[in-house]
């Protein structure tokens, strides 16, 4: 690979296939020549070369600098706690899931971490051993129970179907990722209330000790950087472009800008329409604004009884700011550390 | 750098003389194994130990680091081959390993010296304990060093007045610290009782009540059947039992405001020995058991002052808050300023439950070498070194004759090139003679160069 950067991917798994859709949202498509290889190329950023790993493989990747950065699971990133490895971007807005403690549904008795608590101790006077925990995450896990005063466990490490393992007998309760809890239905596990141990989705790592002394990679970098930041900026605003008759510039200016949902990011661009004849004094005009897109509603009714009319609606691919925010934390993070 | 290099010297030093210190009193040097099965220290460890042992399987077995000697000392003192119990005075030093992700330099070793006394009960054993910590520091010459002196047994005494269960009783005495905290103070740990035996779920908005009749009625039915009609690690009978557990600790709610005022006054009391056994006894008057124990605590610290401690560096504070699994009698912490140089305490109940079949009476504890070494008195830091020059290989062979006498005689050299560049270094010239401080000495004269040296080491 004659890359400067070289991105490390998930092969396969949850995250696979969301990653790519979201690096081609960000206008990054990802080329795989031959879906037998493990290496892929970025047409737009001929520097960034494209590995592909599974999502724990790529946090030792990025730790050991084959790559020097990839995008994984947050999960994965704090289990693994590489101290080589930085988080760079931790809300990609893809991947959501949620590690939590589960216990079997018909343990009517618990529902919150202090129930834990007694019933560990339950466990140790009564049957003379730990309460055992299944989990593929020991590090997160110990660190959990012990910080909610479940002192006293016993992990089981287990790979696959881990939401099996109290019924099969080898786990009293489980420490596993869910999205929508369904699986865990299924195996009759409920969730306890307050045994959310983390909320992860897909970020962007990078390896430490490159991004503070390599500014080539750096760099490159900052370019990824400013389009994910610019694509996620985007993607919560339309762009509105509407003709509104007034007596002047200013005056339509005024009416718009009225309301907080039109006043757009800084407030409407105004030109004049030639050619279209308006009433009277008033002459038409074309407003472009950017709104929120939660009101997108709600500014179209409000430029309606303004006058406003042949409304168009755009999305915003990218609003670029006049910095990359996610970029501006990073360089932070490396000074401070 | 090497972590703690610079410590080596200083805590040779300091491990000598705290050595010969403790045999003095009769306490043997022993040692045990760095790696032990996890289990021996997570039978009977507090939540701090339990949260901080390094563990790692191997073989099918959960291993560990120690992370201090006390457990290790139970374990082998239950297997000593001897029919009837005996009194052994054990003292250990070593590195111990704590998972502290908030360690200085991220270091998890760190180096300890304590004595456990074991088969010995009473007042004699807990005050020869205590009188040996705090004469060792003495012996370093460590100012200013005071003696807090808590009871795990008089508090559980107090509070067995309330007629708690096991579970509430321990909740309170984990709570204890909360107790002296202004901001937090007694309405935070009743909140946190109140969650604690809480009947109402914040989640699924149902009752005890309504788990016992779900129970009552055969659910979960799919378990049973699934399980072939068992109901896995916990009973239905379990389940049930800790849900009308839990009703009968949230009953006790009265009992245990009055319990919390009760330990919160404890630490309004005075701290000064005959004040504050004054103010305890006025809280026992018709209680015996914990008179008992009180009057046991009290022979302690008479022994204590006979033993020439100071009784102006004796704090009594029953509720202080050390492990509460792990102590079943007296507690300790000696201070300098705010800086915690050891702590121990009784705990007659380790060795039964490390394996043994009977309850032994045991007392401990430990030193915390790295505080300790930093408020030793500076000419302990470490012994000098002396420099010994030559400016040229001919006067070598002079150079190591000298300064392999100088060994001889006790006295730390090490051989350097190039001319003395302050008057503390030693430099051999060409005559083979030795300079040293302006004046000039043959080895006839090593009497008078030795007396000088150690003169200027003292």
């Amino acid at each position: 690979m004659s890359s400067i950067i070289t991105l490390a991917l998930p092969s396969k798994g949850a995250i696979a296939e969301p990653t790519l859709n979201f690096l081609k949202d960000c206008g990054l498509r990802v080329d795989k020549p031959n879906q037998r290889q493990y290496t892929g190329s970025i047409s737009s950023l001929p520097d960034v070369g494209v590995m592909f790993q599974r999502v724990t493989d790529i946090v030792y990747k990025v730790a050991d600098g084959t790559a020097e950065i990839g995008i994984t699971g947050l999960d994965v990133v704090r289990e693994t706690n590489d101290e080589n490895v930085i988080v760079i971007h931790d809300r990609l807005g893809f991947g959501h899931c949620s590690l939590v403690v589960a216990v079997p549904e018909h343990w009517v008795d618990a529902d919150h971490m202090s129930d834990l608590v007694d019933i560990a101790l339950d466990f140790r006077e009564q049957k003379g051993r730990n309460i055992r925990v299944a989990t593929k995450y020991p590090l997160l896990t110990r660190q959990f129970l012990h910080s909610r005063g479940v002192h006293h466990f016993t992990l089981v490490k287990a790979e696959g179907a881990i939401e099996a393992a109290p019924t099969l007998g080898y786990a009293d309760i489980i420490v596993d990722l869910t999205q929508t809890g369904t699986t865990l239905r299924e195996n009759h596990l409920k969730i306890i209330s307050d045994g959310i141990i983390l909320e992860s989705q897909a970020c962007l790592i990078g390896n430490r000790a490159v991004l503070r002394h390599n500014t080539i990679v750096l760099n490159t970098l900052r370019t990824l950087l400013e389009l994910i930041d610019a694509t996620q900026q985007g993607r919560g605003y339309y762009q509105i472009v509407a003709n509104i008759a007034g007596s002047s510039a200013a005056a339509i200016a005024e009416k718009v800008a009225a309301n907080p949902v039109t006043r757009g990011l800084q407030g409407p661009t105004i030109a004049p329409i030639y050619g279209l004849g308006a009433s009277g004094s008033e002459q038409w005009h074309t407003i472009t604004i950017i709104i929120p897109a939660p009101r997108l509603l709600e500014a179209v009714e409000y430029l309606r009884s303004i006058g406003g009319t042949q409304t168009i609606v755009s999305p915003v691919r990218y609003i670029f700011l006049e910095y990359s925010p996610t970029f501006a934390r990073l360089v932070e993070q490396l000074a401070a550390n | 750098m090497i972590p703690q290099l610079q410590n080596v010297h200083q805590i040779n030093q300091l491990r000598q003389r705290l050595q010969q210190h403790m045999a003095l009193y009769g306490y043997e040097c022993v040692d045990v194994p760095i790696l032990q099965r996890a289990d021996l220290f997570l039978i009977k460890a507090g939540d701090q130990i339990a949260n901080r042992l390094f563990t790692f399987d191997q073989h099918g077995q959960q291993w560990a680091l120690r992370p201090e000697f006390t457990a290790a000392a139970a374990y082998y003192y239950d297997r000593a081959d001897t029919a009837t119990p005996h009194v052994v005075r054990w003292q250990f030093s070593g590195p111990v390993f704590e998972d502290d992700p908030d360690a200085k330099d991220g270091l998890h070793q760190r180096y300890s010296i304590g004595a456990e006394l074991i088969g010995l009960s009473g007042a004699l054993a807990d005050a020869e304990v205590m009188a040996m910590a705090m004469r060792g520091l003495d012996q370093l010459g460590v100012r200013e060093v005071y003696l807090t002196i808590g009871h795990t047994a008089f508090v559980r005494g107090l509070l067995r007045r309330f007629d708690l269960d096991a579970r509430t009783l321990r909740f309170l005495l984990h709570h204890l610290a909360a107790l002296r905290v202004s901001s937090l103070g007694q309405a935070f740990v009743l909140e946190q009782f109140d969650r604690f035996v809480a009947e109402r779920s914040y989640s699924s908005h149902q009752s005890d009540t309504d788990a016992l009749l779900q129970i009552d009625k055969g659910a979960p039915a799919h378990f049973a059947d699934e399980q072939g009609g068992n109901s896995g690690p916990r009973s239905r009978e379990e389940i049930v039992q800790r849900l009308l557990k839990r009703r009968e600790r949230a009953a006790q709610r009265p009992q245990v405001i009055e319990a919390l005022r009760l330990l919160e006054s404890l630490s309004a009391l005075p701290s000064a020995a005959h004040d504050a056994f004054s103010a305890l006894d006025s809280l026992v008057i018709n209680d015996e058991r914990p008179q008992a124990i009180l009057r046991d605590w009290k022979s302690s610290v008479d022994y204590l002052i006979a033993a020439g401690i100071d009784p102006d560096r004796l704090i009594i504070q029953a509720d202080l808050a050390r492990n509460w699994e792990y102590y079943t009698g007296i507690v300790f912490e000696i201070q300098s300023g705010d800086e915690h140089l050891g702590g121990g305490g009784r705990y007659d109940e380790l060795t039964g439950l490390v394996g043994g079949m009977r309850d032994v009476p045991a007392v401990g504890f430990a030193y915390y070498v790295d505080a300790l070494l930093a408020h030793l008195p500076h000419a302990d830091a470490a012994e000098r070194c002396l420099t010994m020059r030559m400016a040229h290989e001919a006067t070598a062979k002079q150079a190591i004759i000298w300064a392999e006498r100088l060994r001889s005689l006790g006295l730390a050299v090490r051989l350097e090139r190039g001319e003395a560049v302050n008057d503390g270094e030693l430099m051999v010239r060409d005559d083979g003679a030795l300079a040293y401080g302006g004046t000039i000495f043959t080895m006839e004269r090593i009497d008078s160069l030795i007396a000088l040296l150690r003169g200027s080491n003292a």
